[in-house]
């Protein structure tokens, strides 16, 4: 694929601008944002594509100098825990019968990780509101698992209102009106201009 | 579906609203030209979306052309000719339509069967045209609609579990967007948690109504009160309209972006942040 047209760039684009088009769409592609959800692989692709992309371009712009500090390309080794089977189920879309599997288990085998993949298929269903519930105890359970964390993560951010890559800001334009110009601002800055000019003026 | 989908117009640039109103216009004509006057009745913004999408995939854009309509005889309007994402909207919108009288000839009230049968009646022949045209879609629409009724008798009192039908409609809906089996799975998903949406909006919305007609809402099921279920509703299509951004991201949609960006970014998110308040069945015609 065309490495411009997947940084959405015309040739000849500065090293700056493709920056700053690889920085928003890593933004948009970035697979935490995926994390146990069934667009992740998808993502990644992107993500890669991206990655190419980005590669290629700038290799071309600092001919025969080596591209360096390339963020992204998160690492994707996942501890296959004792639920190996229910991970593989839940990847290939089979989320009724993970959680068929998940349910039978015995109440004494509920691990952090059993609450992950609980979470997982109920997000892959589609079950947003139970996943982040099951997601929040397995992060208690094991604060320090990098996987269920951003699971947790992204999950809490959406119940909160956020649109993960939203064009108009986290405020969604709302945001734009606190920091506009209206009537009164207007007034009050002209009013302290003048204010300043008079003084600087003396009179 | 409920007129929930929408642009926030101060926030468009003229073209991309005339663009957006192009298209609606474009929507009501399709329905005219291949479905006749009466199925015109039913149009609503909604459908739209479903129009900018599947042209913006298949980078279509139809041709746009001045016309006068009857709502507004006087003056003429930029409308968009026939495109394939025209043809899926209207087709859709029938489809929608019919299986709602579907769901309405099962109503407890007698006076809301006998219209539902009387309009059926009307739109049948529209119906079996565009049934004939997308066999599949009528197939899903069939099966979830009666999928629907079943949950409503048993009285679910889970959200998730009641959205689902309205969800699988509109995955069948927008995979039908696309013809390569990447995008469609996104386009699913994406149908998936908008349908639920709508849903959960929707039942927001009629709870009031429902409360005192007696008749099944998840939330009330659930023994919630009005404000602990829009609270509800608002907490679940927030999560829903995350996911709807992550599929939205990742779909190939040369054309459309920035109005697709609004409606979905702010569109969206004031209609759940206006939930529950029965403000937008009314003013349809409002703002076009």
């Amino acid at each position: 694929m065309d490495p411009y047209k997947v940084l959405g760039l015309q040739p000849g684009a500065t090293e700056e601008e493709v920056k700053s088009a690889y920085r928003a769409l890593a933004q948009k592609y970035n697979p935490d944002m995926y994390e146990a959800g069934p667009l992740k692989d998808q993502a990644e692709q992107k993500m890669n594509e991206l990655n190419d992309a980005f590669d290629t371009v700038m290799n071309e712009l600092r001919v025969g100098k080596a591209e360096q500090g390339v963020p992204g390309g998160s690492s994707t080794g996942q501890s296959q825990g004792e639920f190996a089977d229910v991970r593989n189920m839940i990847r290939q879309g089979q989320a009724d019968q993970a959680l068929a599997v998940l349910q039978a288990v015995d109440d004494s085998r509920h691990t952090a990780e059993w609450y992950f993949l609980m979470g997982s298929a109920y997000y892959y269903k589609g079950w947003m509101g139970e996943a982040l519930q099951y997601f929040q105890i397995a992060c208690r359970m094991d604060p320090s698992n990098r996987e269920y964390a951003a699971a947790l993560a992204n999950l809490q951010r959406s119940a909160e209102g956020e649109m993960p890559g939203d064009p108009y800001g986290v405020y969604g334009g709302a945001q734009a009106n606190a920091i506009g110009c209206n009537c009164c601002d207007m007034c009050m800055t002209l009013w302290c201009m003048n204010l300043c000019c008079s003084c600087g003026q003396g009179c | 579906m409920f007129g929930y989908i929408r642009p926030v117009r101060p926030e468009m640039k003229v073209k991309e609203f005339e663009a957006y109103r192009a298209v609606y216009c474009g929507l009501c004509q399709e329905l005219k030209r291949s479905y006749g006057f009466w199925p015109r009745m039913m149009l609503n913004y909604d459908l739209v979306l479903v129009a900018l999408l599947a042209d913006g995939i298949q980078g279509t854009s139809g041709t746009v052309c001045r016309q006068r309509c009857i709502a507004n005889p006087v003056q003429s309007r930029c409308m968009q000719q026939h495109s394939g994402g025209l043809g899926l909207a209207a087709a859709s919108l029938v489809l929608l339509g019919w299986y709602k009288l579907e769901d309405d000839r099962k109503d407890e009230g007698w006076t809301k069967r006998w219209m539902a049968v009387l309009a059926q009646q009307v739109i049948k022949k529209a119906y079996r045209t565009a049934a004939k045209q997308y066999p599949q879609l009528d197939a899903v629409l069939s099966q979830q609609t009666q999928n629907q009724q079943v949950l409503e008798a048993a009285g679910t009192a889970h959200p998730d579990a009641a959205a689902e039908p309205t969800g699988c409609m509109t995955a069948e809906i927008l995979a039908n967007c696309s013809e390569k089996q990447d995008q469609q799975q996104i386009l699913r998903r994406m149908g998936l948690c908008l349908g639920k949406l709508l849903y959960w909006l929707d039942a927001a919305e009629d709870f009031d109504k429902d409360l005192e007609q007696g008749r099944y809402n998840v939330y009330l099921a659930m023994g919630l009160n009005r404000e602990q279920a829009i609270q509800r509703a608002q907490q679940d299509c927030r999560l829903a309209a995350a996911e709807i951004a992550r599929c939205y991201h990742l779909l190939e949609l040369p054309l459309n972006r920035p109005i697709l960006d609004n409606i979905l970014f702010l569109g969206l998110r004031a209609s759940i942040a206006r939930a529950g308040q029965p403000t937008q069945k009314g003013n349809k015609a409002e703002s076009l």
